[in-house]
């Protein structure tokens, strides 16, 4: 093979190499974020499920809403990791009940949808006690935090992640 | 000799041009066609998306006292009714296609557990008549079905009670 030869034959290289790079450019740059649409899905999932469970009202405590349980055992104390001071319901107390009707909740959907969650309440010792989670939850996630007013100055945040 | 030789040298150069050009196009085409794919799919949950925003706030479903309407609820009293409604009443049907399309809306109470099955509101799956062993039948025909799911709350006003329920939006591409 002459010098010539050789010089085209790697310019040939050199140009193919160019091309397949330029397309594998072009097909990651022209990507489109088809995550986009399910985040906000599942970000609204989120803050719908927050507001919705908020509203419910209970079954065995005098109608009252998954609210006002938890503005009720935001109040209690905690002793051992047991809750004492909540006011009773019928089967229980306002902690167990809100507890009870969330874990529910979030079974009866996101559970129902094959989606892992973690579910916690700030503010308080009490309303730290009520967690519900399910699978594992440490990459990805969307979801929603929802602050409450328990009385003037004493506030508890709300929060559900939904998770990947 | 030398003229075979330029000219063999001149149809090689054509063919590895070709050739380029060929998996260049092939790579190309490909590209472009998983992009709208693609672009098909996002276009298509987007649309879903609206339906299930448009039936969470149906006016004709709110649930309002003095003229505030509560946010995420629907009246069960006024859902059984619409139900009954497009379920009997084709025009009643024809009317909210305009709004939902293709799609299937059901709503379903989660708490308090109950017995009573989810309530189609509404319900139009593209179909076609096809011939099926001489027989000709009604088949639906959809290529994709896009789910989606909304937590909801369902005021019995009877009971003056507010239950969890879920709305699922099925919609049809």
């Amino acid at each position: 093979m002459s010098k010539g030869q050789m010089e085209i034959f790697g310019l040939v290289v050199i140009v193919i190499l160019l091309a397949i790079g330029l397309l594998f450019a072009i097909v990651i740059l022209t990507k489109t974020p088809t995550r986009d649409v399910a985040r906000v899905k599942e970000s609204l999932q989120a803050a719908n499920f927050l507001n919705t469970m908020m509203g419910t009202t209970s079954q065995g405590c005098g109608k009252r809403a998954v609210r006002e349980l938890l503005q009720d055992c935001a109040v209690a104390g905690v002793d051992n990791g047991r809750w004492i001071g909540a006011s009773a319901c019928e089967d229980g107390n306002t902690c167990e009940l809100a507890q009870d009707m969330i874990q529910t909740m979030l079974n009866q959907t996101l559970g129902d949808w094959n989606k892992n969650y973690r579910f916690f309440v700030n503010g308080t010792r009490a309303v730290e006690l009520i967690k519900v989670e399910s699978g594992p939850c440490s990459g990805e996630r969307e979801g929603s935090t929802r602050p409450e007013k328990v009385r003037p100055g004493l506030d508890i945040v709300l929060t559900l992640h939904i998770c990947r | 000799m030398r003229g075979q030789v330029k000219m063999f040298e001149t149809v090689g150069v054509l063919v590895v041009f070709f050739f380029l050009l060929g998996i260049g196009s092939l790579f190309y085409f490909g590209a472009q066609r998983t992009s709208l794919a693609r672009e098909q799919v996002v276009a298509a949950e987007q649309q879903a998306f609206q339906i299930v925003l448009k039936a969470l706030y149906l006016p004709e479903l709110d649930c309002s006292f003095l003229v505030t309407q509560k946010d995420n609820c629907i009246d069960k009293l006024k859902m059984e009714q619409l139900a009954k409604l497009m379920a009997q009443n084709d025009n009643a049907k024809q009317d909210y296609f305009a709004q939902f399309g293709f799609a299937k809306i059901t709503v379903g109470q989660k708490y308090p557990v109950s017995d009573e099955s989810e309530l189609v509101l509404y319900s139009n799956v593209p179909s076609e008549i096809r011939t099926v062993g001489g027989v000709e039948r009604e088949v639906e025909s959809f290529t994709s079905r896009l789910v989606t799911q909304s937590p909801i709350l369902l005021y019995d006003a009877i009971r003056d009670e507010y239950g969890f329920g879920v709305i699922e939006v099925s919609v049809y591409v």
